[in-house]
């Protein structure tokens, strides 16, 4: 069909480069383990946010409980199931078949980085909103000399702990995100 | 069953277009070791998308989109160092076998791994055989899109193998 000398010289050379079919049952094998790996961790996630979600739920319907601690347990349950639903999405975008070419696909994965340091930065102010809620639940039971002063105050404790971690993890994803920006628009530029 | 299903399916592309996914491999990674994980990544997202191929679309296309579409992620993931002429499994390849033609092909490998990402995927497509039209369908772009970059990038190949001879000699 196509009789440039260059061209067919050069198909010919690229095709004699790796002639041979790869061993098809060794990357088949492969597969199915990976397959079997994926569905049981999908399957592990799936089960321990149930297990949070019901939690949450179960103790925020406690008749017993604050306002401020079942909208904070509401929360949590709320949360864990977006983050599910989030990590679900991340592992599918693997094998999205979408006929994309190069330059999309790093459009596409440059607004996922700054999805993610959004939704670090979404959840870092989450967590310290409910510190600072939780601290002045604590505050206003101490004030008020009720016994539950105490409870409070541990929460508080507990979260400012989550708080702490969360600031650090935020700082590296933001960090290691932008390196991968950088990278980016290095391969774009490159890519014109 | 369905996984016997999909395992003959997958078996199928496999025995079909297993070359044309280790040279595609080639084309976005020189380490050989890591080329083999891009391979095995390749296969597994094959694995997962069978399911959603329709026969609107040829399946030559349709397994190089979706291996396309894992070895940019490979390499927006993975930033090396993609020409390692000086080192690693391709030079020892080369020094051992000493063949002119092996030299011819690991030259061509080299210089497509280093064209731009958007003119490699056109290149790669076009010395697998694809037609404009199926590397449009591949890619998602419009026909003289895909002559306007077969034309550049195949400027960039010539000028980068004739640099390269010329540094031989």
């Amino acid at each position: 069909m196509n009789t440039d000398p260059e061209l067919a010289q050069w198909r010919q050379q690229w095709q004699a480069s790796s002639p041979a079919t790869p061993d098809v049952e060794a990357l088949l094998a492969r597969a199915r383990r990976r397959n079997r790996r994926e569905k049981l961790l999908t399957a592990l996630e799936i089960l321990l946010g149930l297990v949070v979600i019901a939690g949450c739920l179960a103790t925020a319907l406690m008749p017993d409980l604050h306002a401020l601690e079942r909208a904070g347990l509401l929360g949590a349950a709320a949360l864990v199931g977006t983050l599910a639903v989030w990590v679900y999405r991340q592992r599918r975008r693997n094998w999205l078949p979408g006929p994309m070419d190069a330059a999309r696909l790093i459009e596409l994965e440059r607004q996922r980085l700054y999805t993610r340091i959004r939704y670090w930065r979404v959840n870092l102010w989450g967590v310290a909103a409910l510190w600072v809620l939780t601290l002045a639940a604590a505050a206003f039971h101490l004030f008020h000399g009720t016994e539950d002063a105490t409870r409070w105050a541990a929460s508080a404790a507990i979260l400012l702990v989550i708080l702490v971690a969360t600031a650090l993890l935020s700082a590296v994803v933001r960090k290691r995100s932008e390196r991968q920006l950088d990278r980016l628009d290095k391969l774009d530029s490159s890519a014109m | 069953m369905a996984l016997s299903d999909s395992d003959a399916r997958l078996r199928q592309v496999l025995q079909e277009f297993g070359a044309m996914l280790s040279r595609l491999a080639m084309s976005y990674e020189a380490d050989a070791a890591l080329r083999e994980d891009l391979l095995q990544e390749m296969v597994f997202s094959i694995w997962k998308a069978l399911p959603s191929f329709r026969a609107q679309a040829s399946l030559k296309t349709f397994v190089a989109r979706v291996a396309h579409n894992r070895a940019v992620d490979h390499v927006m993931h993975r930033q090396r160092i993609l020409d390692r002429r000086a080192s690693g499994e391709d030079a020892a390849e080369i020094s051992a076998s000493q063949g002119r033609s092996l030299h011819e092909q690991f030259d061509l490998a080299s210089a497509i791994r280093r064209l731009p990402l958007t003119y490699r995927q056109c290149v790669e497509l076009m010395l697998e055989g694809f037609t404009h039209a199926e590397i449009g369908e591949t890619l998602g772009l419009a026909e003289n899109a895909v002559a306007q970059r077969l034309r550049r990038g195949r400027q960039r190949l010539k000028a980068m193998l004739a640099k390269d001879h010329a540094h031989e000699h």
